[in-house]
């Protein structure tokens, strides 16, 4: 083993490579928050879509899902930003070629298609665990679909969803890496940036580690106590037939 | 807190290992690993057409992989070609890891400060603004437009230091991974003129070429050389001599026409070949005398 | 699109030359996944049920991993460790590397839920019968958590396969880079480039779904067989 590298924490102390730094975490984080919210509204639309009783919603969203699952983020990004405005017509097009900030609108928007597929199949799932049984409850006591929905199967699919949504919340904050390949500045372009100019990337790169390291483990634990709170106020139907004495008001 | 623990944990493990690592020294001239190992690590790219890319059939190609071989051959030892990129090639010679990069190396200040160059520069070019046709004139047009460059090529420095020579307005620049990612975002619009070395860009522009036109003239001089680590003034003597040597043979003449030539694949305008000037010397190649 | 293209995205110069395009990313992926398994099933092992320093290394270890991008991870492996290690590794060798490590620390999460899954009573109905904790271990823990994981471990396979995409920005060439050469060389086929690099994962992405759906079916039809 030889191993000659020198550490040099100066390099990223010097402001021009400090500024690329906290520029490429502003940017980490737009990226990151834009698209988990548009891939949950795609992801809404396209799991409600097939859970729609009427047959021609169904197929498309399904074979949608079937085929856009399959296709990786960095592809997604690539596309929207080289081929996207080119099957545009012309005018279109080259206002979106032309325009300052496509690459990063570009970024945002293939990662949502990438989450908005697997976010799509959780929503779909956490639906279906809904039991049958509370289902029929819930139209026994005489509520409107619409009141069904709202008050009783949302909150219950939302309790089931939630961790499999923060999960994949973190995985889009760390795809939010992969928009560098398009020129987007954001944390880890800052670094290769880094490297490139002051040809010592490690420092830098040891830094960007931790802050994804952080914030991963940072956001995880957060859905993980929230996730601990919604499950300890539930009560199910069980709990409620082994203590009847919960529902009988004592005098 | 046992997240904090485990974060220091790690780093101080880290850190530890590589100030064992950092105390070795190493005294050895490369030019006796090389011998006695009988291979040269030799540093190149893989996507910069026509200095180093694949082909269609999957095989590695260009000048600097035709030179790289011709110069394993003269020291009479087997080459073992590493990718690099823009990014890496620098590193990987600072580390000894290569032995030598022929990665389409301009030579500048900033590098001369990290690693060595073998003398002399092997490929004369220059740094060319690159725009569509009929956009822009000279190179003050150029000021506060969007500037696209390869992440990696001292372009980014060398570019707006050249127009804020006419302008006070900064140009806006946009670094991409490929060189071929440059000439499409400047076909589609999403750049103003895209900057790299002339014979780079006249490969990759291609038969589009017809629809950009050189903005001034070249501006920075992108003189490729042989980057070979610090401190070995040895083994940086060996490969300037068999440089030298292959000018003078004509094995380097060989390859140039092979590349650059008339009939060459990527036909050069004007001479890139290492030569001395010509109101002194004639026409004659830049190798030093006996 | 010509044909030499179309081959160049497939399979690169094999077998002629080198081996590329669609062909690494299937060969990685595979070998990344087996590779990957080997080493999380003792990570998992070792969170369970390891010692305080042992268990608290493999809980380090899979938490660090899982919280790197996997583009970065690759930066690590090629620029990095060969830094110090201090000898070259080719692209492809780092994106194994850093591939397998990726895929190990998931799918020790992914067993270590398989394991933890297998209902207590089982395990405390097989200890009643005298048999010894590695009894049960391997005769009743092993074989159902192996069963419950299958879903998310196709599901995993299919997405490590997407991500081997990612190799492409340290050089190698696979299907991702090959169709960015193939569009670069030919300006005016960039879309059918495009859409021949989504086929080629959307294809092969949905066969090993296929794969992972049968294998489900055909272990869920066992467990009922064994249970009836």
């Amino acid at each position: 083993m030889e191993f000659t590298y020198e550490f040099d924490w100066s390099v990223i102390a010097r402001h021009e490579y400090r500024d690329y730094l906290l520029y490429g975490v502003a940017y980490t984080f737009i990226i990151a928050f834009f698209s988990t919210i548009l891939s949950i509204l795609i992801g809404i639309v396209i799991a409600s879509g097939r859970l729609s009783p009427v047959k021609y919603f169904v197929w498309p969203c399904s074979a949608w899902v079937g085929v856009a699952r399959h296709i990786p983020a960095v592809f997604w990004i690539l596309f929207f930003y080289f081929v996207f405005p080119e099957i545009l017509p012309d005018s279109l097009g080259s206002i979106l070629h032309s325009w300052g900030s496509y690459a990063l609108l570009a970024g945002i928007v293939a990662l949502s298609i990438d989450n908005g597929t697997y976010v799509s199949d959780i929503l779909r799932n956490g639906v279906l665990a809904i039991s049958s049984g509370e289902r029929e409850a819930a139209k026994s006591c005489g509520l409107t679909s619409k009141q069904q929905w709202v008050c009783c199967l949302l909150p219950l699919a939302t309790r089931i969803v939630l961790p499999a949504l923060a999960n994949r919340t973190i995985h889009n904050f760390k795809n939010s890496s992969l928009c560098m390949v398009i020129g987007v500045t954001e944390l880890t372009w800052a670094t290769q940036q880094i490297e490139s100019l002051s040809f010592r990337g490690l420092e830098a790169t040891l830094v960007a580690t931790i802050f994804y390291i952080v914030i991963s483990l940072i956001f995880g634990s957060v859905s993980h106590k929230m996730e601990n709170r919604l499950n300890s106020c539930r009560y199910s139907a069980k709990d409620v037939l082994n203590k009847p004495s919960l529902s009988v008001p004592t005098t | 807190m046992k997240l904090n623990q485990l974060f220091k944990n790690t780093l101080f493990i880290f850190l530890f290992t590589c100030a064992i690592n950092s105390s070795i020294v190493n005294a050895e001239s490369i030019i006796d690993q090389v011998k006695k190992s009988n291979t040269v690590r030799i540093g190149t790219g893989n996507d910069t057409p026509p200095m180093n890319f694949i082909d269609e059939k999957g095989n590695w190609t260009g000048f600097d992989v035709d030179l790289g071989s011709e110069i394993g051959k003269q020291l009479g030892v087997k080459v073992e070609l590493v990718v690099v990129n823009n990014k890496t090639r620098i590193a990987y010679l600072s580390n000894r890891q290569i032995d030598m990069t022929i990665s389409n190396l301009s030579q500048t200040r900033g590098r001369e400060e990290q690693i060595d160059y073998a003398e002399p520069p092997y490929l004369w070019t220059a740094k060319i603004f690159y725009a569509r046709k009929n956009e822009f004139k000279k190179i003050s047009d150029l000021a506060g437009k969007k500037i696209g460059v390869n992440q990696g090529s001292n372009a980014y420095t060398a570019a707006p230091q050249e127009i804020m020579k006419y302008s006070k307005i900064e140009p806006k620049i946009i670094a991409f991974q490929k060189n071929a990612e440059g000439i499409l975002a400047l076909k589609q619009g999403k750049i103003d003129v895209f900057c790299q070395d002339s014979p780079i860009i006249a490969a990759l522009a291609g038969e589009s070429a017809s629809e950009f036109e050189v903005v001034g003239t070249g501006f920075s001089p992108g003189l490729y050389g042989i980057g070979v680590p610090p401190n070995d003034s040895k083994w940086r003597d060996a490969v300037s001599f068999v440089l030298q040597d292959m000018i003078k043979d004509g094995s380097y003449e060989r390859i140039y026409q092979k590349w650059f030539g008339e009939k060459g694949l990527y036909p050069m305008p004007h001479n890139a070949r290492p030569r001395l000037p010509s109101d002194t010397f004639g026409d004659m190649a830049y190798v030093l005398p006996d | 699109m010509s044909l030499d293209w179309l081959s160049f995205m497939m399979i690169g110069g094999w077998p002629d030359g080198p081996p590329g395009g669609l062909l690494i990313n299937i060969g990685l992926a595979v070998s990344c996944f087996l590779m990957g398994f080997i080493f999380a099933v003792p990570l998992a092992l070792l969170r369970m049920a390891g010692g305080r320093i042992s268990g608290f290394c493999a809980t380090a270890f899979i938490e660090v991993l899982r919280s790197t991008p996997l583009i970065l991870l690759l930066f690590w492996c090629h620029f990095l460790l060969p830094i110090i290690i201090g000898i070259n590794i080719p692209p492809l060798w780092s994106a194994f590397i850093a591939l397998t490590l990726y895929s190990s620390a998931y799918q020790a999460e992914i067993v270590r839920a398989g394991f933890s899954s297998v209902p207590s009573g089982e395990v405390e109905a097989a200890q009643a019968t005298g048999l010894s904790k590695s009894q049960v271990f391997i005769n009743i823990v092993i074989p159902q958590g192996l069963r419950r994981m299958t879903p998310a471990s196709a599901s995993f396979a299919v997405s490590l396969f997407k991500d081997t995409a990612v190799i492409y920005v340290v050089g190698v060439i696979d299907l991702m880079q090959s169709g960015l050469i193939a569009a670069e060389r030919n300006p005016n086929k960039m879309l059918i480039s495009y859409l021949v690099m989504a086929a080629g994962f959307a294809v092969v992405g949905m066969v090993i779904s296929l794969i992972g759906y049968k294998l489900e079916n055909r272990l869920n039809f066992t467990r009922k067989v064994v249970s009836e």
